[in-house]
């Protein structure tokens, strides 16, 4: 199976039905990306698919080929969006344990690149799929916010 | 197939992981008379601060941080008396060497919110023993009385001989004993404590470069899932091993203790091994219980001793209610270890809020 990750094109010895999530963290090494609920629920797995925020743990390998997959380890310097989203988390301390904040920036970084000014709604609806267990909600609405004045 | 720059080496993986991981490695020698239970405790700096040539202070926490921020309040407690930058600071998990003991207790525990109540002489003793050490070894170098120096910014500082860089000073001030009572600040001349900082780790959560527990990753490692009994005491009446063993990229099954582990080539052959097992339990007296059982046992225990106070404070119904929830209350963390054997290093490298108890239990099963 081939597939394009972060820029790189590689091939990949196994079934089809692998969920992308395991491809990433397991065979590639790319940890950033987490494992959650295992059933699209939680948004920890998210990457970019052709540049939309997707479920990894639900996305089967051989769905992959021919598409540009990118996570977290490929995004956070790959533009002005991306590095501005980055700033804000760490300007407003956004992240406490941190286990969902790899989803949580992907789904950000998508939004601002498509809405650059997103509204509150605009935010909520984007990023409501995404549960983090420390509740750092009002601190990701205000850091998009923050990094949308920044752009 | 793997990419071979990913894959990390054994000495970058301890580099990446110390700071989440707990690190297992100690990169320093800690004497062993340090090594107590007791609470006169003589704390060797370089086990809690390490500073580099580069001024880089590298502060090892021995509480662990799992969102509470605690890796950035005891980094706040050394800062104050040791007088580095903030900038400066990296903090990482300590080991469960017995001198990184929660004091008061025989062990390295974080918990019941007690973190920087049980550290905050500690941490900040170990902040200004360090800076009394820098001091003396610049008293040396410029052959001027320690009463004529101070601390600034990292350097330090005398009005007639300029300054000197925490990171020139290190290695001299590491040979120096540590002093018995460092001087402490007092709560007005506060510059650090009590500010709300930028938290530490907030850069590397917020790019994906910070290494839970699930994160670890050795050469070569395989994964594990693990099928453990439904109930405390139920027993493992059968599982279908050759249809597990049949899954593309499952490795090994293996019988333990208390359940059934499936080694895989990855996680997801693992979980399907998991499911392929069929495990089945004989439950014993568990198979009866149900949910309004256990709460049928929840308020009778809420009748009985101590429970008077709470019951005039709150009312008979909303007693019982919050007693029970109480006895209910479970806690559902993102479990995962790394378990890692050579011939240099045998160890086994996790998460754990009561470390010790972890590393006991994790040995056992």
């Amino acid at each position: 199976m081939n597939i394009n990750i972060n820029g790189k094109d590689i091939v990949v010895d196994l079934d089809g039905d692998t969920p992308l999530l395991w491809v990433i963290r397991d065979e590639l090494n790319f940890t950033g990306t987490k494992f959650g609920c295992g059933m699209a629920l939680c948004g920890a797995c998210t990457i970019h698919v052709d540049g939309r925020p997707t479920r990894s743990c639900s996305f089967p390998l051989k769905a992959a080929e021919g598409r540009k997959l990118t996570t977290i380890e490929g995004v956070i310097d790959s533009d002005r969006v991306a590095k501005a989203v980055v700033a804000a988390w760490e300007d407003d301390s956004v992240p406490q344990c941190g286990y969902c904040q790899s989803g949580q920036v992907m789904t950000a970084v998508a939004l601002l690149r498509e809405k650059p000014k997103p509204s509150d709604q605009d935010i909520d609806s984007a990023l409501g799929g995404h549960i983090c267990r420390c509740g750092t909600y009002q601190r990701i609405r205000s850091a998009i916010h923050e990094a949308a004045s920044k752009l | 197939m793997s990419i071979e720059n990913e894959v990390l080496t054994r000495r970058s993986f301890i580099g990446r992981t110390a700071a989440y991981a707990g690190s297992l490695i100690v990169a320093f020698h800690i004497p062993k008379v340090f090594s107590q239970e007791a609470t006169d405790v003589k704390y060797p700096p370089n086990a809690f601060i390490r500073i580099a040539p580069d001024n880089s202070v590298t502060l090892t926490i021995n509480h662990l941080e799992v969102g509470q921020g605690i890796n950035t309040a005891f980094s706040q407690l050394i800062a104050e008396e040791l007088g580095c930058r903030w900038e400066d600071i990296q903090a990482i998990s300590s080991s469960t060497d017995p001198v990184y003991n929660t004091p008061g207790f025989p062990l390295v525990t974080t918990g019941s919110s007690m973190s920087v109540r049980t550290s905050w002489e500690q941490y900040r003793k170990i902040g200004a023993g360090m800076r009394e050490m820098l001091k003396q070894a610049a008293s040396r170098r410029w052959g001027v009385s320690i009463e004529s120096l101070s601390v600034e910014n990292g350097n330090v500082v005398n009005p007639q001989k300029g300054k000197l860089a925490f990171g020139e000073l290190a290695e001299e001030a590491s040979r120096l004993p540590f002093p018995e009572n460092p001087p402490l600040k007092r709560p007005n001349d506060y510059k650090v404590i009590g500010k709300s900082l930028k938290r530490l780790d907030s850069h590397d959560k917020s790019t994906g470069k910070a290494v839970f527990g699930m994160d670890v990753r050795l050469p070569g490692m395989l994964f594990a899932m693990v099928v453990r009994p439904p109930f405390e005491n139920s027993r493992l009446v059968s599982y279908d091993e050759d249809a597990t063993r049949k899954i593309p990229g499952v490795v090994d099954v293996v019988k333990f203790a208390r359940g059934v582990a499936v080694v895989a080539r990855n996680t997801h052959a693992a979980r399907l091994g998991q499911t392929a097992l069929n495990a089945t339990w004989d439950n014993g007296a568990a198979s009866t219980a149900s949910t309004e059982a256990f709460m049928g046992q929840f308020k009778e225990a809420a009748r009985r001793d101590g429970a008077r106070r709470r019951r005039a404070r709150f009312g008979e119904r909303e007693h019982e209610k919050r007693r029970a929830y109480t006895h209910a209350g479970i806690r559902i963390p993102v479990p995962g270890a790394c378990s890692h054997g050579t011939d240099e290093f045998n160890g086994l490298l996790r998460r754990h809020d009561c470390r010790n108890l972890g590393r006991n239990a994790d040995a056992d099963q």
